[in-house]
Parts: C-alpha cells; structure tokens; sequence
C-alpha cells in the first residue's frame, strides 16, 4: 500500500511499506492529497510502446552513425 | 625554506592554485583519468597526452557536471559513453550534450523506459551527435599513444540476469604504455564470468563494478585482471551499503591498493606510460565555487607540489594557523530523519552521538536523502 504521508510544497512524501519517498507533488494523480492511498500497478502495455520508440530512434541514430567495425580514432 | 602569501593566504593560495593544476592540460606523454566525485554515482574523464577527451559516464542527475568538466579546462568531448542507461550513470549526459560539442556518443544499445534515458536520446537525435552501439572489439584510438578497446557487450546481449542493463554494460580497456585501466560500468558476475570466458588480461587499474557492491568484483576475476590499484566511485552513507563489506575483503585479500570517492573526493590516476600515481582530494572548479582538497595530508603533498611546480622554492609556511585546521562548516543528521541540520542548529545538538550521520556538503547530504531541517534552514553557502 502507498499512502500520501504529505505534500511539502512541490514535493510528495509517499510512504510505502513503512519507507517513504519524494516525488514531485505534480506527478500525484489528479484528486490525490495527503492520506490518498495509492496503488503501484504494472502498466505492460505503456511500456511496450516505450520501449518500442527507443528502439526505433536506436535504428535511425544507427544507420546515421560511424561504422562499428574498424578503429575510431578521436 | 618557507614561502608567505600574505595577500590571499594559505587557503587563498591553496584553492587558487587547484585551480590552475585542473586547469592545466596534462603534462607532455601524461594520460590523466580524473573519477570525478559525482556521489552514489560514475563519471569518469579521460585526457590524452595530446589533450583528447573521453568521458565515461556522466553523473546522477543533481551534479553541476558540465561545471566539472569545464573547471577542468574541458571545452569539447571527444567521445561520450554512457556504460549503460541507469539514472546513477547517465543522469547529467544530457546537459553535457546540449553544452559541449561531442564528437561521438557511445552506449550499449540497450533501451530504458525512463525519462533520463529518453530525454538523453532524444538530445542524441536532435543535435545529431554521432551515435555508436558499443561492441566488443571495436578499437579506439585515443590520441597517438593511448588505445581503448571495448571489450562488452557482445552482439548478442546478455538476457535473463539479475539486471541485464548492469550486465551489458560497456566495459572498456584504456592502454598507455605498460599501464592499463578497466571500467566495467556496473558489469555483474554474470559479464565478469563472460569476460573470463574470452580471455581478459590483466589491468593495472580497475574501475571498480558497480560502486563496490557485492553483485561484482569476484575472486576470480581479480585473479585473472590482478589490478594493483582499484578506484570505488560512491556516496557517502549511501542507502544501499556501498562499497561492500565482501568486496572490500575481496579486495585486501588480493593485495589491491583501494580509493574511494567517498571518503577521498575526487581522484586523478597519472599515467606516464610507465609508472601511475594517484591524487586525491582533487579540487573542485565550478563557475560558483572552489571547493579546497578533502585532507589536510592531500593539501599538504598538493601544496608542496604546486609550489615546486610554479618554481617556488620550498613548501608552503606549515605554521600558518588556518593550515590544517579542520575547516568550519557542513551538515549534520539523525541516521532515523529525514532532515539534516547545520551543526550549530538546536536540534541538531541533541542528536544522539550514535545516530549521528555528518555530511561535508549540501549536496552529499541531498544525495543521501535527506532534506534541510526548516529549523535551521541549511544551504550549499554552509558546505565544508
């Protein structure tokens, strides 16, 4: 369980398993304050589509740049 | 013979003359390998004897790297790697990209979905810095006498492991003469297993895995690399207990020569191609502040040093008052808060001396979670 301990200014105290954490106070989901129980779920499918960006940007900056055989020389 | 400064002091002097030293290019057929004190992280530089750059990862994100490296006279990369895309690692390679001109930028072709790494290779895109997947035996020429060979990750990346973006890390090979340096970004036994595998030599100098965990560093691959000196880039009173007790132990077992940015500061190995040496305490240049040497004992060989290089005639005056004297200033904490305090703050006087944590600066306090007190208001002004 995550629990908003408190909100400092721009800053979220979250309390998780007795720990807590900062996080920007922006990055709460909207209607949350201080005592709004939160849950962490595992958003797969987000980050498939992520992942698959950096990959696409990997190719293209690869197909620009230098030759990865051979020698670099700086 | 004893030398006076009257007008700026020996401090005064001290820090100014830190100055010029990180200034300076290195001096004729030296390589310098600076691991800069980024805290619970990695950034190391690379300077040839011709003045080339190579840096090896780039902070955690809530460093003034760019500060660092241009108060090390640095105003172009030759070529930038990021080991891999952890946020310790990668957190402040963007703003170097968008303030220095880089001429080729290196990772381990492995993607993350945070937004460190993404914002940092969508600046990689846009300035249309080249880009190079790190694979092992790619060659590097790094001035005229120096090489760097990439020695991880392979083609075929190394999947299934207990973090696969510490275990494809790009391990790297810098040769000068008879020495030799090994940074192994956060590689973990798994890649150190491979690296055997395919046979690795030995080093002179390793970069130790991983901020010293115990995920890395095995005895047998300190057999085979047989590093006479080993360099642990890591935080102060870190969360996550780095370096390790083992590790440690791994390492005086194996007769190897540790520093460590934590308790050292930032270190400078020199490399004549022959013999090494290694400096710590290495002072800060920023565009705000000089931060003098972490010890009275490093002030003291830095100073002797300093003053015969600017052809001085002896060391400086070691009964001036101010000189090792403990300087004024830094953070205190309760190990059981959150906050931290200056040191003459009320409540930080009634700390119990056993939960008493002590941070030289603002910054290392930060770093290791912790927030300032409202009491006493602590600010970067009050750093040792």
């Amino acid at each position: 369980m995550i629990v908003v301990d408190r909100i400092e200014g721009e800053v979220a105290v979250l309390e998780i398993e007795g720990a807590t954490v900062e996080i920007p106070a922006a990055a709460l989901p909207a209607g949350a304050g201080e005592g709004s129980v939160l849950a962490l779920t595992l958003d797969a499918e987000t980050q498939g589509d992520v992942t698959a960006l950096a990959r696409e940007r990997l190719e293209r900056l690869k197909a620009r740049g230098p030759k990865k055989s051979g020698t670099l020389v700086l | 013979m004893n030398v006076r400064f009257p007008t700026l002091g020996l401090p005064g002097f001290l820090a100014v003359l830190c100055a010029l030293l990180l200034a300076l290019p290195a001096q004729a057929g030296q390589l310098l390998v600076d691991i800069i004190d980024v805290g619970q992280g990695d950034a190391i530089l690379l300077r040839s004897p011709e003045g080339k750059s190579v840096l090896i990862d780039a902070g955690t994100g809530r460093t003034d790297m760019v500060g660092e490296l241009q108060g090390r006279g640095i105003t172009q990369i030759d070529l930038a790697v990021s080991t891999h895309p952890h946020a310790d690692h990668i957190g402040d390679m963007e703003a170097v990209l968008r303030s220095l001109p880089v001429g080729v930028y290196m990772d381990n072709g492995v993607p993350h979905t945070s937004k460190n790494y993404t914002d940092l290779m969508v600046a990689v895109e846009e300035l249309g810095v080249p880009y190079m997947e790190a694979e092992a035996g790619q060659h590097i020429q790094f001035g005229d006498e120096a090489a760097i060979d990439v020695l991880w990750p392979t083609k075929t990346k190394l999947r299934g492991t207990r973090s696969d973006l510490n275990a494809n890390s790009v391990v790297l090979r810098l040769t000068h003469g008879d020495n030799c340096f090994l940074f192994v970004g956060d590689a973990e036994e798994e890649t150190e297993v491979r690296l055997q595998v395919r046979g690795i030599e030995t080093c002179s100098v390793l970069k130790v895995a991983h901020h010293g965990s115990d995920h890395s560093s095995g005895d047998r691959f300190l057999s085979k690399v047989q590093p006479s000196i080993a360099v642990i880039s890591v935080g102060a009173h870190n969360r996550y207990n780095h370096p390790g007790e083992e590790t440690l132990r791994r390492m005086e077992r194996h007769g190897v020569a540790v520093h460590r940015t934590d308790t050292q500061g930032a270190l400078r190995i020199i490399s004549d191609g022959k013999t090494l040496q290694v400096l710590d305490g290495i002072a800060t240049v920023t565009s705000s502040r000089i931060t003098p040497p972490s010890s009275a004992e490093t002030q003291a060989r830095l100073a002797q040093e300093l003053a015969e290089q600017a052809n001085d005639e002896g060391p400086p005056d070691h009964e001036d008052d101010s000189y090792g004297t403990p300087s004024e200033g830094g953070f205190v904490a309760s190990q059981k808060s959150e906050v931290f305090h200056n040191p003459d703050c009320e409540w930080a006087q009634k700390i119990s001396p056993k939960n008493l944590v002590e941070y030289d600066t603002y910054e290392d306090a930060v770093v290791n979670g912790k927030r300032p007190a409202h009491c006493c208001s602590p600010s970067a002004k009050d750093d040792k």
